[in-house]
């Protein structure tokens, strides 16, 4: 089935991330100096500002910081509302904002803040796999 | 408060200045003329409630997001000729930095009085609920990650900040639908409103979802409108038609850490004003405790009690207590949007609340009350529907404002003398 949601393009300073999407890896950007983790990637490390990053692979874990149930939704996205948006604190670090899955957004009741997710990748075209999170049972 | 940030800049300029002007056009849907038209009646407007006319203003300052008419065309409808002007990119939060701006570039010698405008087909055109701006851009950066899985419109990224502070502190959609309530119950009694039937709590919660949290009646108005004020220095001022509202403190477009997104890292249930304040108040040289109004910017309902709460109007976490105890009702101990906001008055991304709170320092509010044989209005202070909505005596209000959970300008103002 082919993916008709829109594509993002990818970019000079994020190929890590998209390359390692293909192989179904979780790819974070790491400072080598200050050993943290951020997102969204950048030039340079936010937190102390050095230039010395590398691509880790993550573990792909994490828990549901907050979460939406997106009812009026834009362009390809409208057929697909509502769906639940949410922000993802990352084992390693920051939080990163995706369409959560494995979960039923007409029972919002049964999201809870907190639970723990696992990353997943769906191809959208053969140079972009795009990661979505899924609630997972604990 | 804690002192994180410093806030040691000079407070000298604290009641040197100004907004002696303030004018708007109708709050339409369907305005049937261009920007350019909307902002040259609005900066007439509020030069002549200035007792001003064109030439007298040779400053000029506006706010968009490349949807409006730019300063050289509305002076030359107006045949003025300026020393200085600009016009900047942004929307909520813009006003009171820029009436911060306009301080700087008069206390420079640039000019002497600037008039601040906002003109937009908000509803004609550029619609702000995310059928418009955003989704023409390409997907990098912060949009890489956000476009992709259609988050366009304001209300579909802030309400995760809402979300999380049910969770942090147990707000309910209940409480800051009193919100809408109040400011509905303002707008019944002001003329001008585009929404100016009252709406009730119940009626919030029974609205369609937009985005949960978020209902419908949560989101505030689209319309088409031009907005101008007067800024000039308090001996100017003094000359003018009315009292004056000083201007005792402003900050401008004040961030959260890593503002470009800021849900990243640390808690996304405080917004930008916790910064703010830590500027705001020890520039007015008066506390959250001494304002007898505000204007909570309402985008959402849950901008104006996360606003409230961050800016020390209630300790952190019961901002949805205070918006729903009826302090900020008419009548009330600090009425907040007074003229129904964006909820209910009209959306121009910040500017009609600080017209409000300059009516208001007048004590000369344009309700249906009387007006006496002096020209002003008799209030009766009797805040039933259709009736007045002139907050008694007041003398200090605070406007705060929103472009983002992570960015925030306020403004504090007294009646002059």
């Amino acid at each position: 089935m082919s993916y008709t949601l829109p594509i993002p393009q990818p970019g000079t300073h994020t190929r890590p991330f998209w390359e390692g999407a293909k192989a179904g890896k979780l790819m974070l950007p790491r400072c080598q100096d200050c050993n943290r983790v951020h997102w969204y990637p950048r030039h340079l490390c936010p937190k102390c500002h050095s230039d010395n990053l590398e691509w880790i692979e993550a573990s792909g874990e994490g828990t549901i910081h907050t979460y939406a149930v997106q009812h009026l939704a834009f362009g390809p996205w409208a057929a697909e509302a509502p769906y639940v948006t949410a922000y993802i604190d990352l084992k390693e670090g920051d939080r990163m904002l995706t369409v959560l899955r494995g979960v039923d957004a007409g029972k919002p009741q049964d999201i809870r803040i907190g639970a723990a997710v696992k990353v997943e990748f769906e191809l959208a075209n053969d140079d972009v796999h795009i990661p979505f999170w899924r609630v997972v049972e604990e | 408060m804690s002192g994180e940030i410093e806030a040691d800049s000079p407070r000298y300029l604290r009641g040197k200045y100004a907004i002696v002007g303030v004018g708007e056009t109708e709050y339409t849907r369907g305005s049937g003329c261009t920007t350019r038209a909307l902002g040259t009646r609005a900066v007439r407007a509020a030069i002549e409630d200035a007792g001003l006319t064109p030439g007298d203003v040779d400053g000029m300052l506006s706010y968009s997001f490349n949807d409006s008419t730019p300063s050289p065309a509305i002076a030359g409808d107006l045949g003025m000729r300026l020393d200085f002007h600009m016009d900047v990119y942004g929307g909520g939060s813009s006003i009171e930095a820029l009436v911060g701006i306009a301080i700087g570039v008069i206390e420079a010698g640039m000019c002497k009085t600037v008039v601040i405008y906002r003109a937009m087909n908000g509803f004609s055109q550029v619609r702000i609920g995310g059928t418009g701006r955003g989704r023409g851009s390409a997907m990098s950066g912060n949009g890489l990650f956000s476009r992709g899985i259609g988050m366009v419109s304001a209300a579909q990224m802030f309400c995760h900040s809402f979300m999380r502070h049910m969770y942090d502190y147990g707000t309910t959609p209940e409480q800051v639908a009193h919100v809408k309530a109040i400011h509905s119950e303002h707008a019944s009694n002001n003329p001008k409103a585009y929404y100016s039937k009252r709406t009730t709590v119940d009626e919030v919660l029974a609205s369609r979802m937009i985005v949960k949290p978020l209902h419908l009646l949560d989101c505030c108005v689209e319309t088409d409108n031009g907005t101008a004020i007067v800024v000039t220095c308090i001996d100017r001022a003094r000359d003018c038609r009315h009292t004056p509202a000083v201007i005792q403190s402003v900050v401008g477009r004040c961030l959260k850490p890593r503002s470009d997104m800021h849900y990243q890292s640390g808690p996304i249930s405080t917004v930008a004003g916790r910064y703010a304040r830590e500027i705001l108040w020890p520039n007015a040289g008066v506390g959250p405790e001494d304002i007898e109004m505000t204007g909570s910017y309402d985008a959402f309902t849950f901008t104006t009690m996360m606003q409230l709460e961050d800016y020390g109007f209630c300790k952190k976490g019961e901002g949805g207590d205070y918006v729903s105890s009826g302090i900020m009702r008419l009548g009330g101990a600090r009425p907040n949007n007074t003229s129904g906001g964006h909820l209910c008055e009209g959306y121009t991304h910040g500017i009609n609340m600080v017209i409000e709170n300059v009516r208001q320092l007048r004590h000369d509010v344009d309700d249906g009350c009387p007006v006496g044989t002096n020209g002003k209005r008799r209030h009766t202070y009797d805040y039933c529907e259709g009736g007045c909505r002139q907050v008694e005596g007041v003398e200090l209000s605070a406007n705060l404002g929103w472009g983002t959970p992570g960015m925030g300008s306020a403004m504090v103002m007294a009646r002059g003398s």
